[in-house]
């Protein structure tokens, strides 16, 4: 099978798998919709900011320019269709075991914390790895599957708070359906939202993008095995060592945010202090990544410089949106301005993939 | 660096990788998806409830209610949560009953037409009757109504608790032919629900 053949199995497999997943919230759901429809309009209206701000936000974390639109409107869509359908049979399926085999009062308490984090952590991180397989460049390392996650998170997030602004609606007696549903909104997107789905799968999609690298490790030394060479492949900063390291940092990762998402559903402590523990922790690793991230990436960069094969100009100004775009508006000439935009977007490409 | 764009990063998937990979995530997914939900499938959701046992639903304290049941009703306990309801079985008999957390202060009359259609989401194709007053054996006022579908009959009836913030909703549906049963049901549940705020 070719590499071009095998990219759109994969395409395809998620597209339907996206598909079968909006069909499951659909069907769950349209009977409701039918009844409320007013009411449904007004849960899905106001997520819209979540998705609209937090898709933007979510996008600038990668520090030296936005993933590409696609992948992650795909990522986005994949948290909410084919992780969201999928939980929710799943969901259901364990909490119903929970109930039937400890009891109703420990179902009661624990079932939420023990069902959604083991089930709605991997079928949201399944949306990381989906993503790397059919857009081989967009995921490179441990700081790509934290914005990827994160987008993946979301989309979840937003779907997930729509169904419960909708449940609001049946949990009320339909009483006063637009503010049950926006009572839950409040609750979910202003109490809960800074430290809610896009945190934990954040940090498990890092783990994704720790386990890409080791992938491409083993593959790398492999590869240098069969041609003979018996060092580290010269050139991929990467191919030094198994990298054992790096698995147990994607175990650690997923180990992570399934405990991130326990101590969230679990009946226990006030729920601002668990999200500012969820946002706090997502926020110091995103820091140490990224940090790690342009750290090496200046150090090729300054490999390349010294080497002659990157100008020390465009150098000092590729890793910085706010330089580049300055560089930009400096060059007059339209085909010019193109050329150095491809130069940059080139060195990128290339730093995306080595710096990971 | 800049002259040879890579379609692949060093090391990437090959096909085959890429293709055992999409398989490990699709069996994941279904794994997930269907293993539960086959799993709890073949666990029978069913629990024997003691007679004269007491149901509590809502949250503790005084914004709660409880049912005493009598001898031979079933749980679902896939379906049940002490904070949110019971879905209940005797015979032919299913009961539900529901805590509703009211997004106001309401009497039982300014309910009706939200539990209406919410009946409606969850029972398509049953009709209600007009709401009769009904007096709960704590002597509460409630609403009660008949319900009847194509192949089932039943009744629905609500209390609002005395705090005005939250209802309960008992739900009995029947086969058709077991329409006193069901009624006797309905009855009974009315006659035992307690709020915990009424005085004695």
């Amino acid at each position: 099978m070719s590499f071009r053949s095998s990219v759109r199995a994969v395409r395809i497999s998620a597209a339907l798998l996206c598909v079968f997943g909006a069909g499951v919230v659909i069907t769950e759901f349209v009977r409701l919709l039918m009844v409320f429809p007013q009411s449904g309009a007004f849960a899905v209206v106001l997520e819209l900011p979540l998705v609209v701000i937090g898709f933007a936000l979510l996008r600038r974390l990668r520090p030296t320019r936005a993933p590409a639109l696609l992948w992650s409107a795909a990522a986005l869509v994949w948290g909410a269709t084919a992780a969201a359908g999928c939980a929710l049979l799943a969901n259901q399926g364990l909490a119903g075991l929970w109930a039937k085999s400890e009891g109703i009062k420990f179902a009661s308490n624990w079932s939420a914390s023990l069902t959604a984090p083991l089930n709605e952590e991997l079928l949201k991180l399944c949306g990381v790895v989906m993503v790397a397989l059919a857009a081989p460049l967009a995921v490179n390392g441990p700081l790509d599957g934290l914005v990827f996650g994160a987008l993946t998170g979301l989309g979840f997030q937003a779907v997930e708070n729509v169904t419960y602004g909708l449940n609001a609606i049946l949990m009320s007696g339909g009483t006063n359906p637009d503010r049950a549903v926006l009572n839950s909104a409040l609750l979910r997107v202003g109490t809960a939202g800074l430290g809610s789905h896009w945190t934990m799968t954040a940090v498990a999609g890092a783990g994704a993008g720790y386990l890409i690298l080791f992938t491409r490790r083993r593959r790398l030394i492999r590869e240098a095995r069969c041609a003979g060479v018996t060092g580290p492949k010269p050139g991929h900063a990467h191919a030094a060592g198994p990298g054992y390291g790096l698995l147990l940092a994607a175990k650690a990762c997923l180990v992570a945010a399934v405990g991130m998402h326990l101590l969230f559903d679990a009946p226990v402590l006030a729920i601002e202090l668990k999200v500012a523990l969820n946002f706090a922790l997502v926020a110091i690793f995103y820091l140490l990544l990224s940090s790690a991230f342009l750290h090496r990436a200046r150090e090729l960069l300054a490999a390349a410089v010294a080497a002659g094969l990157v100008d020390a100009a465009d150098a000092a100004s590729v890793l910085s949106r706010r330089r580049r775009r300055r560089e930009l508006r400096q060059v007059h000439l339209p085909a010019d301005r193109d050329k150095l935009r491809e130069r940059q977007q080139d060195i990128l490409t290339e730093l995306d993939a080595e710096a990971a | 660096m800049v002259a040879d764009r890579p379609r692949l990063p060093p090391g990437g998937a090959s096909p085959r990788a890429r293709l055992r990979w999409l398989l490990i995530v699709v069996g994941l997914m279904a794994l997930l998806t269907a293993g539960w939900p086959l799993l709890n499938s073949v666990v029978a959701d069913k629990q024997q409830v003691a007679a004269g046992a007491s149901l509590r639903v809502g949250p503790s304290g005084p914004d709660s209610a409880s049912v005493r049941v009598g001898p031979g009703w079933t749980m679902r306990p896939a379906e049940s949560d002490p904070r949110q309801g019971y879905l209940l079985r005797r015979g032919a008999v299913t009961v539900s009953i529901g805590y509703l957390t009211l997004t106001g202060t309401y009497r039982a009359a300014g309910i009706w037409s939200g539990l209406q259609r919410v009946f409606r989401v969850s029972n398509p194709g049953v009709r209600l009757a007009s709401p009769a007053a009904v007096i709960s054996g704590q002597g509460r006022a409630g609403l009660s109504a008949s319900a009847t579908g194509p192949r089932t009959v039943g009744n629905v009836t609500a209390f609002v608790g005395p705090s005005g913030t939250y209802a309960i909703q008992i739900v009995v549906l029947a086969p058709r032919n077991a329409k006193p049963v069901a009624a006797a049901a309905a009855l009974l549940l009315i006659r035992a629900l307690r709020f915990p705020a009424v005085p004695r």
